[in-house]
């Protein structure tokens, strides 16, 4: 059976999975990290594959970036010249000379995986809590505020789909945007920003219309009525101490591989302690 | 003592020098259901909203007349007071969600009531038992339908528990099943718990059977359907044939519904002749899709579909909401691409070639104007398109043909929403272009403007150029088209003349094919036509 959870103890497992992330730089730790969240996402039948393909894309220049300008480490792979020839004539490449390592390579791939678990942690934190209950957690006094940026959440697929519709629209009626002066090219494009930018301006024109004919005042209720159960209790508390735990050994000790990446792969049991407790819900 | 009162209103918007509405007095009483009809930019909405005091109070501008409305008077009444009796409901449901769950959405107007946990529960489980919402009561609302969005709007404005529900068009997006059910929703709420409604449509036919009481802005005039309606832009189908036949002398009063309209007709039945459906003249393909298939996050919205277009055919496309039309029109000009299967389109394929290559054989206009409208003014609007393609259009021709000479030189974005829809349409005819799709073109239009859009079109088909339409106006589809193609599930159900597809069928018929159910008959002409 699929226990279900409160917000606040899923805010709890979120900022507990995003301070593993964030402290240890454990190799072992950081690619079991990934697994635990890979099965969780299973266990609650959330795609993953659109993530995986994000984080791939943006670990593309994170590992070129190591490889061409972070030259640390002794086990050296191969060597990046100080120039090249190319047609006969000689090119300084001198900035980004020296040995690419083993080190910078791994580095590149441990930096992978801790955006790969960022992103795994948002997306089952997504979809297992709504947006409207995180905010009403927010204090009452800054509910203004949280609403705007509910509103604003809300928002921005709205504004990326209106902008596709209105290039599609503009299309339609011949616009070329990718060809001619860059005077033309402006021109083009403003007839896309121009209609996106009204559109949303209407359209927040209605919704603050929507907003005070339904009568919103700062001074409102919540409802947030959810079930706090024993099981929300154990484990919010357990989270709470993970996190405590983490912070004060990352501050009196600090865990291996925190300022330079060594080639050395064992586990952490600390951090392991607590990352399974991430399996949980 | 009445719900609403108004007394010699006239308004101006900030700058006007016209006033919006002018000199309207009415009034209507607890458990009322009135109709607000008149032609496109008649003052509708303004007038609408003069009742829950968005006008003045969050647009500005001059107000001259007392109004009241349970007891308030609006001009003066902060609007979050009125709103504790006056619930609102605006013709787009997408752009009034303001929460992003479908239990926050129903919650958020009883949290604004300052009402306790406890009660906002009770309330939230009554409506959604009342409107059959429990079963998505934890969907996101992005995740909705069309019909389903319209209803959780609906269910959220009446958990507030208002005395008068007032609602801006609110079937306009809707496939004429789920204007259906919102119609019944309304009339058991006006009938059952006597909440008083007040209600603009276009789409009268489906509204009339509920309502007792109509004002006509256009003439500013108010009373009973049967005294108004006749003589109104948007008659109903129903007293409009009631009407032609009292000139030829046959009396069936003035009914309500189709199965009043049976029971006096009844006698002069047999003067009725039956209409032959006339066979489909194929002429040149000008458009052949084959075995199109396309699938969204793995959902398949178009299955193994192959259809031909021919020049001079008038093409009208119809379905329920997400049935797959859209995407199905969006692949003629390569907007979208087929997961498998091909067009051609006059020869081309808009798998090879660019958007606005295709955009000079064919026109497409999608169904929100704003996307279109970004001039200065309406001319420039469509002189834009010519100047991209190279065409030569008769500008002033197509302003004339659309009614809109007297806006030539208007913003568009300051004109209402049926008249952004017609410079949208302009923009693209601009073009010339010889095949023209439209996506719900008459959507917000009252019914003299549909009449002129659809003469104009008839126009084009007899010029030769090809006519798509999709829309979920059955009547503009009886009145207009030479074949009709139903969509369900992304697959082609019904393709054929008109008459022979919406003969009979239960959610695409005309009221008076139900009133005469073995004549053939779609449209009042039909019917005066077939007398003997």
């Amino acid at each position: 059976m699929k226990l279900k959870f409160n917000t606040i103890t899923w805010t709890a497992w979120m900022l507990t999975g995003a301070t593993i992330t964030l402290l240890s730089n454990n190799p072992a730790n950081i690619i079991l990290l990934s697994l635990i969240l890979l099965a969780s996402a299973k266990k609650h039948h959330i795609s993953t594959s659109n993530t995986i393909k994000a984080a791939i894309f943006f670990s593309i220049p994170l590992l070129l970036i190591n490889v061409l300008f972070v030259h640390e480490g002794q086990h050296i792979l191969t060597e990046i010249p100080a120039d090249i020839h190319l047609i006969g004539i000689q090119i300084p490449i001198t900035p980004i000379s020296g040995p690419i390592t083993l080190e910078s390579v791994s580095a590149a791939f441990l930096f992978s995986i801790l955006l790969l678990n960022t992103l795994l942690l948002f997306t089952i934190y997504n979809k297992e809590t709504s947006i409207d209950n995180v905010l009403r957690l927010i204090p009452t006094r800054l509910s203004h505020s949280t609403l705007l940026i509910a509103i604003a959440l809300r928002f921005i697929p709205t504004i990326t789909q209106d902008a596709q519709a209105v290039t599609e629209a503009q299309r339609c009626r011949g616009l070329i945007f990718q060809t001619g002066s860059l005077a033309n090219r402006i021109k083009a494009n403003s007839s896309v920003m121009i209609p996106t930018f009204v559109n949303s301006l209407e359209r927040s024109y209605v919704l603050a219309e929507a907003l005070e004919s339904r009568g919103y005042s700062k001074n409102r209720t919540r409802y947030l009525k959810e079930d706090w159960s024993l099981g929300d209790w154990i484990l919010s508390f357990t989270y709470l101490l993970s996190i405590t735990y983490l912070v004060s050994s990352w501050a009196g000790f600090g865990f291996p591989y925190w300022n330079n990446p060594e080639l050395l792969f064992s586990l952490d049991l600390r951090v392991l302690m607590t990352q399974m407790f991430l399996l949980i819900p | 003592m009445k719900t609403i009162e108004f007394n010699e209103v006239s308004y101006w918007y900030p700058n006007a020098d016209e006033p919006a509405i002018n000199d309207v007095s009415f009034s209507v009483s607890p458990g009322e259901f009135l109709l607000v009809v008149g032609s496109t930019g008649c003052g509708k909405s303004t007038l609408l909203k003069c009742i829950n005091g968005l006008v003045p109070h969050f647009t500005g501008g001059k107000i001259k007349g007392s109004i009241t409305v349970c007891g308030l008077n609006p001009t003066e009444t902060p609007t979050k007071k009125v709103a504790q009796h006056v619930g609102f409901v605006f013709q787009d449901p997408e752009n009034q969600f303001i929460m992003s769950t479908v239990e926050s959405e129903l919650a958020f107007g009883l949290e604004n009531l300052r009402l306790s946990v406890n009660e906002i529960s009770e309330r939230i489980s009554q409506v959604s038992s009342y409107f059959n919402l429990s079963h998505i009561i934890n969907k996101k609302v992005s995740e909705l339908s069309g019909g389903e969005k319209q209803k959780v709007v609906l269910a959220s404005v009446l958990a507030m528990r208002p005395k008068v529900i007032v609602l801006d068009e609110p079937t306009s997006q809707l496939d004429p099943e789920s204007a259906s059910n919102l119609l019944y929703s309304l009339n058991s709420l006006n009938s059952d718990f006597g909440l008083t409604v007040v209600l603009a449509d276009h789409r009268i036919d489906r509204v009339y059977p509920f309502v007792n009481k109509v004002l006509d802005l256009d003439c500013g005039v108010i009373g009973k359907p049967e005294d108004i309606l006749p003589n109104s832009v948007n008659s109903p189908a129903l007293l409009k044939l009631s009407k032609d036949l009292k000139d030829k002398r046959i009396n069936i009063g003035h009914p309500k519904t189709v199965s009043e309209a049976k029971i006096n007709l009844k006698k002069h039945l047999k003067k009725f002749n039956s209409k032959k459906i006339k066979s489909r003249k194929k002429g040149v393909v000008v458009v052949s899709i084959r075995k199109l298939s396309k699938s969204f996050n793995g959902k398949k919205v178009l299955n193994n579909i192959n259809l031909d277009f021919f020049r001079g055919e008038f093409t009208v496309i119809m379905g329920r909401n997400g049935a797959g039309k859209s995407t199905l029109i969006k692949h003629l000009n390569g907007l979208l691409q087929p997961d498998f299967g091909s067009i051609q389109v006059k020869g081309m394929s808009p798998a090879s070639f660019p958007i606005e290559e295709m955009a000079r054989k064919i026109g497409f206009v999608s169904q929100n104007p704003n996307n279109y409208l970004f001039s200065e003014t309406v001319s420039e609007e469509l002189a834009f398109t010519a100047r991209n393609l190279n065409s030569l259009p008769d500008i002033e021709r197509i302003l004339e043909n659309l009614n809109l000479s007297s806006k030539k030189n208007l913003y568009p974005r300051d004109l209402s929403g049926g008249e952004r829809q017609k410079v949208a349409i302009g923009s693209i005819l601009t073009g010339e272009p010889d095949i023209l799709v439209f996506d719900e073109p008459t959507r917000g239009m009252d019914s003299d403007s549909k009449h002129q859009l659809i003469s104009l079109l008839k126009e084009f088909t007899d010029q030769g150029k090809t006519v798509v339409v999709v829309t979920h106006d059955v009547e503009t589809a009886a009145e207009s088209a030479d074949r009709i193609i139903i969509l369900d599930n992304g697959v082609i159900t019904a393709d054929g003349p008109a008459t022979k597809v919406l003969n009979g069928n239960n959610l695409f018929q005309t009221q008076i094919n139900k009133l005469f159910p073995t004549k053939n008959y779609l449209t009042v002409d039909d019917a005066l036509k077939g007398l003997t």
